[in-house]
């Protein structure tokens, strides 16, 4: 890489600053900060980086509506700074375009697995979904749109089969329910979660080795699910 | 939040419905009415039919007798009521013309007058008394909180400290260096767990809770609460009933998954290291229930009623360090919020099951397979 790949991060708080900053550069990452959301802004049009790790809870203006003119603006990676219990705060960043969430208290491991993944989209650099795709014991055909576990076939339905997919080509990112809705059943279907969840038990049993305690397709609660990224093996929170 | 006349009224509500669920208290509400005012049907009756009494000093002596011992036993709006049914068979009953709301003789107004004033100040007296009593026991059990919240508190907090202040030190190798910033780690762990205990309390004692349902599997609900209590049960430990996935049910999702996390942590606490934490899951009409059993010593007969009680410690965790004591309290305020209810009972093969029931609709997920397939 001919740069280090440039990141804004938005918090009010200065000891989050002082904190993530040092440990963000220490990994190879240019890092600038901003305080408010008026500032973020400016730096952003300015400086247009890679990532921008977002506080919602800023002084002068509500997070989401930085995330909102962001969107507006450029297809940059925005990765959410949350509380935990904020689920209905995270779920509608995430529907205004904001690819990620880490909830405060976070471990280092985890903020840079999560920064890693967006980072890969912004330069380019997700998934293409053809050939094969093995993670563990699995193995997916994109092509062929067969599954196997070792020597096995799973055989999976249509619909499952689609759901694998989605997530694959997200893999490490958190996918809403409502977004997830959408692209397989269609708008309509958006407020049925019921829908999704029997599907995902179904797809669970197939693939998981041991469906109560997944290992690929993880639960975020109350939010949705992400398929574990190579790097993924985080201390769970 | 609970609207009041005055902050402390309002904080003897708040915290009455932990001591008294509101549908018992009505009952007993209503079932002293009824004893007040039998007692003042069965006084009239004796009076009239029987005894022939007409002496109206008598009669309100011991009508203002039935008021005082209701007002004792309940709550104002009660003492109240028999206050009136009270002056109303006094007037209608004894006063001339009798059989009528009529009062001829002034003297007679004067008496009734005095008999309704002097109930309703008794009632008045009585219930102050009365909420008085529940401040004092409310109050009573925050200090009791304040001062377990602060001893579980310190350890942490000076461990992080000494810890820090050791990680400047020039002379640490390195393999010090990692054991004080472990240090610093754990208790930083512990501190997060308090601290969620402590705004899970305060969400419950202010009524900040309202129950939200939609549809979900119990699986998700359980993978939730392990993640949540990972830091003193192992997720290793857990064997999850596979009739989890058989469903789907409409619950809080979220207060149950919180009350369910405290109660495998104290699962976790109360048994071996190690030991399998079974949780299984049942539809009992319209109830979810979530059963947590462990391998533990199990509750001893003198325990089961105070386990529920804020910073009661088991026998056995009392040498723990971990928590604050208030994991089932609190696991009980949160499903008290959702409407359900929580017990522990004995395991036949050994080790304590402490049972969440939710009420729930639910829907077998095969039924809805053949849709979303």
């Amino acid at each position: 890489m001919s740069r280090p790949a440039q990141i804004l991060l938005v918090d009010d708080e200065l000891s989050i600053q002082r904190a993530m900053a040092p440990l963000l550069r220490s990994r190879g990452y240019a890092v600038m900060t901003a305080s408010t959301g008026r500032e973020a802004l400016e730096l952003f049009s300015r400086e247009r980086p890679d990532l921008v790790i977002l506080d919602l809870g800023l002084p002068d203006m509500n997070g989401l509506d930085v995330c909102r003119h962001v969107r507006e603006r450029a297809d940059t990676p925005i990765l959410i700074l949350s509380a935990r219990g904020a689920e209905k705060d995270k779920v509608a960043a995430l529907d205004l375009g904001a690819d990620d969430y880490i909830t405060k208290p976070f471990g280092p491991e985890e903020l840079m697995a999560r920064v890693r993944v967006a980072l890969r989209r912004s330069l380019g650099r997700d998934a293409v979904l053809r050939g094969h795709l093995t993670r563990g014991g699995l193995t997916i055909d994109f092509d062929r749109h067969r599954v196997h576990r070792g020597e096995d076939e799973i055989r999976l339905t249509p619909k499952e089969f689609e759901l694998l997919t989605l997530l694959v080509s997200h893999a490490g990112r958190v996918l809403t329910h409502r977004s997830i809705l959408k692209s397989i059943w269609g708008s309509p279907a958006a407020d049925q979660p019921e829908h999704l969840r029997v599907l995902m038990g179904q797809l669970r049993k197939k693939i998981e080795p041991d469906p109560a305690k997944p290992r690929y397709l993880l639960t975020e609660p109350w939010v949705g699910y992400r398929f574990a990224d190579e790097d993924t093996e985080l201390p769970q929170r | 939040m609970t609207q009041g006349a005055s902050p402390s009224s309002a904080e003897a509500a708040s915290l009455s419905f932990l001591l008294v669920p509101h549908r018992v208290q009505r009952g007993a509400e209503l079932r002293t009415l009824l004893i007040g005012l039998s007692a003042l049907g069965a006084l009239t009756g004796l009076y009239v039919s029987w005894l022939h009494l007409s002496n109206p000093t008598i009669v309100s002596l011991s009508f203002l007798l039935v008021v005082l011992v209701v007002a004792t036993m309940s709550t104002r709006r009660v003492a109240i009521a028999t206050s009136i049914g009270a002056s109303f068979c006094f007037n209608f009953f004894f006063l001339a013309p009798v059989g009528t709301l009529r009062i001829a003789d002034p003297q007679n107004l004067a008496e009734l007058f005095t008999l309704l004033t002097v109930s309703l100040l008794a009632s008045h007296l009585s219930s102050q008394v009365r909420e008085a009593q529940v401040l004092r026991q409310a109050a009573e059990l925050k200090s009791a909180l304040l001062e377990s919240l602060g001893h579980s508190l310190k350890t942490p907090l000076t461990a992080v400290t000494v810890a820090a202040n050791n990680l400047n030190a020039a002379s640490l190798t390195m393999a010090e260096r990692e054991e004080q910033a472990a240090i610093v780690r754990s208790e930083l762990d512990r501190l997060n767990r308090l601290f969620q205990d402590i705004v899970d309390m305060a969400r419950i004692e202010t009524r900040a809770v309202a129950a939200e349902r939609e549809w979900v599997q119990p699986a998700e609900i359980i993978e939730a609460a392990a993640r949540l209590a990972e830091q003193s049960c192992d997720a290793a430990r857990l064997d999850i009933d596979v009739a989890a996935e058989r469903w789907l049910v409409r619950v809080d999702p979220r207060l149950t998954s919180a009350a369910l996390a405290h109660v495998l942590e104290n699962a976790g606490q109360y048994s071996p290291s190690g030991s399998p934490i079974d949780v299984s899951v049942a539809i009992d009409g319209n109830e979810l229930r979530i059963a947590v059993r462990d391998r533990g010593i199990g509750i001893r007969a003198h325990e089961q009623h105070r386990l529920f009680e804020r910073s009661y410690r088991g026998t056995e965790a009392q040498v723990q360090r971990f928590g604050t004591g208030m994991g089932l309290t609190i696991a009980q305020g949160l499903v008290a919020a959702e409407g359900g209810r929580i017990w522990a009972d004995n395991h036949p093969q050994g080790g304590a099951v402490v049972t969440l029931a939710v009420p729930a609709e639910s829907r077998a997920a095969a039924m809805l397979e053949a849709e979303a397939l």
